[in-house]
């Protein structure tokens, strides 16, 4: 018997039982969804995270932070101050140290008023730092200072991607900053001028520009928020060798007598690359799990169906067909079950994953990641075509594991026996 | 109407059919039960013989034998020549493709329209769909139904069902029909009719048939009469 007549043949059976074959085609179709999404997703996720590497981070750079990186650990009330990147800088191997103050303030520009982060930093140590992404595409960051200087990341001048601009280059910016001064409320604000606004970065970054951030001068900064505490000290170095980079992090820390972290962001972002890694293969034992279930399902429905055709079965032993075609016969059932089953899978997994993306998985994360270091975050799902072809063939052998034994046994019932059958 | 061919497949000698000390044994529960206890048996190319005998007397299981649907507990079952008990499944399935079976209840699939069913044989031979469909069409016209083809069982009479039947016993060319009561579920009227169309496919065609009937008057189209008892021929009358 030819290929094509028995898939024909078995498609014509399928036709027959809508629903209950809908139903198992449904239940390999949200296993192999369940795959692509999570897949989808956790690729996206990678695929932003390795982004990162690129853009955000240096591998070259340390990060110092009285804060903590760590959740568990209790805060400590130490300082460091801006001069103290003098002492960092006369460590061997480090290349400049540089100082940031960042406090959330109210921005006005145009007519439109965002809370954001301001950061003071000196514009040009962070464009040595990270050259990639603190460079403008419209005006020019200013070299010599002046107090009423701004720079802003791309996300507060085109806001909502649509062409809607909220500035441009020349224009006025109002920082508003709310503290307490002892009892009272004190409220400063003061007027910039745009000079320079920076290309999309479209990343996270810890320490490194993001699109959300406004960036004013040190001196400034220093002297409008009162303060010449350094939130942050970012350190660059002469290496990216790994040992020389985590002894000059434990020589920063002994320095100020271990109650600062030394943040080493390459460090950092490899071990949310393995944290990711492992929850997706998590998921994706999960995901298989369910279609392993539906793989029951098939081998269920695939022993009914043969009880309920055994005459069937009878009828074509005696009209001369092999039993090996009679296996192929419903083999090719049980497979033109897991195929619809995998294609109807791709098209839900795919549209739930660009769902989720869309609307909130990105800014969910992005939220509960989100501290003073982190900007925006986006996470575009990626389905590869190998992805696409690995389900199917993952769909096709779930069903032919399953489907194989009601085969075979349709295969071997003696024929005088399968028509007698009523 | 009858056009008797001058075309007769060949006949070399040796017996369409010969059954030699062919014994049978069931078990029913745990009862031993003796279905046919020494049948010997010979039948020629072009040869129409009918079996008769009461039920129970073991003609289903002769037939079954002798289509290779079952195997005997003792003796020899040829076909041509060929000895179906040292047969494989595979290649039992092979010789079933060159018999052509008739039931008493169809047994057509349900779901395959009337060309669809008398394709089926060709297709499990390997024939190609357009030659398959003519050859289904031309078959389902030799029994009758030209505006029938379309039709699946359901809406087809007992007398088309059975016509249905025996264009698919036809469509690998067999040497021989095996006919199980072929009239078992039909009104005496259309079981003529239909006896009317074996006796012409026997004659101008020279298919052999076999048929089990209980009907003495189905019986007469035959030339040969066995009747069988208790799984032993008690008698044989040529008509």
């Amino acid at each position: 018997m030819k290929i094509i007549d028995i898939l024909s043949f078995g498609f014509n059976a399928i036709k027959r039982k809508k629903v209950r074959n809908t139903l198992a085609i449904l239940g390999v179709a949200i296993g192999i969804a369940a795959i692509i999404s999570l897949d989808a997703l956790g690729g996206g996720f990678q695929e932003m995270v390795d982004m990162q590497f690129q853009r955000g981070f240096s591998s070259d750079t340390l990060i110092i932070t009285t804060r903590g990186i760590d959740f568990f650990l209790p805060e400590s009330d130490f300082e460091v101050y801006l001069n103290d990147t003098d002492s960092i800088e006369d460590i061997e191997h480090v290349q400049l140290a540089t100082a940031q103050i960042q406090r959330a303030c109210l921005v006005e520009i145009g007519n439109h008023s965002f809370q954001l982060n301001v950061v003071g930093i000196d514009y040009e140590k962070y464009g040595q730092l990270y050259p990639d992404t603190f460079s403008p595409v419209n005006g020019s960051i200013p070299t010599v200072y002046y107090n009423t200087t701004v720079v802003i990341g791309n996300g507060i001048y085109n806001p909502w991607d649509n062409g809607t601009l909220t500035g441009f280059i020349g224009d006025n910016l109002n920082i508003t900053w709310i503290t307490r001064n002892g009892t009272f409320i004190e409220t400063k604000s003061y007027n910039a001028t745009i000079d320079a606004i920076l290309g999309q970065i479209g990343a996270i970054s810890i320490g490194g520009p993001t699109d959300s951030s406004v960036f004013i001068p040190l001196e400034q900064a220093e002297a409008f928020f009162e303060t010449s505490v350094a939130d942050i000290i970012l350190v660059q170095l002469d290496t990216d060798d790994e040992e020389i980079i985590t002894q000059v992090a434990a020589e920063i820390e002994e320095l100020f007598s271990n109650q600062i972290q030394v943040v080493i962001p390459s460090a950092l972002l490899s071990a949310i690359s393995t944290i990711i890694a492992s929850i997706e293969l998590f998921l994706a034992a999960v995901a298989m799990i369910s279609l392993i279930v539906a793989g029951v399902g098939i081998m269920n429905i695939m022993l009914t169906t043969i009880l309920e055709r055994t005459r069937e079965i009878g009828i074509l032993k005696s009209i001369g067909m092999q039993n090996r075609s009679v296996l192929l016969i419903f083999l090719a059932e049980t497979l033109i079950i897991g195929f619809l089953g995998a294609l109807t899978g791709i098209i839900l997994g795919w549209t739930l994953a660009l769902a989720l993306g869309e609307f909130g998985i990105g800014d969910f994360i992005a939220q509960s990641l989100s501290g003073t270091f982190v900007g925006q975050l986006t996470i575009r799902p990626v389905v590869e075509l190998s992805l696409i072809i690995n389900s199917i063939l993952f769909a096709l052998v779930v069903s032919t594991i399953f489907g194989l034994y009601p085969a075979w046994r349709a295969s071997r019932l003696k024929p005088v026996d399968a028509l007698r059958y009523e | 109407m009858i056009i008797i061919s001058t075309e007769t497949k060949t006949t070399t000698g040796i017996p369409l059919i010969q059954l030699l000390d062919l014994e049978k044994q069931y078990l029913m529960g745990n009862v031993p039960v003796d279905a046919l206890c020494g049948i010997n048996l010979s039948v020629e190319h072009g040869e129409f013989i009918a079996i008769l005998g009461p039920s129970g007397s073991g003609k289903s299981t002769m037939l079954n034998m002798i289509g290779g649907l079952d195997k005997p507990s003792k003796g020899i079952v040829k076909i041509d020549g060929v000895d179906l008990t040292t047969l494989n499944d595979s290649k039992l399935a092979k010789i079933r493709l060159k018999i052509g079976f008739v039931f008493q209840f169809f047994n057509l699939i349900p779901r395959l329209n009337a060309r669809e069913n008398v394709e089926l044989p060709m297709s499990i031979q390997g024939i190609s769909r357009t030659e398959r469909r003519e050859r289904a069409e031309k078959l389902l016209e030799t029994v009758g139904l030209k505006d029938r083809i379309e039709h699946k069982p359901s809406e087809l009479s007992g007398g088309e069902r059975q016509r249905v039947a025996i264009a698919r016993a036809l469509a690998n060319n067999p040497d021989f029909l095996l006919l199980d009561e072929p009239t078992g579920n039909i009104d005496s009227k259309t079981a003529n009719e239909l006896l009317k169309l074996i006796s012409d496919l026997n004659s101008e065609k020279n298919v052999a048939m076999v048929m089990i009937t209980h009907d003495n008057n189905i019986a007469r189209y035959a030339k040969r009469q066995i009747h069988l008892l208790d799984g032993k021929i008690v008698k044989e009358v040529a008509t």
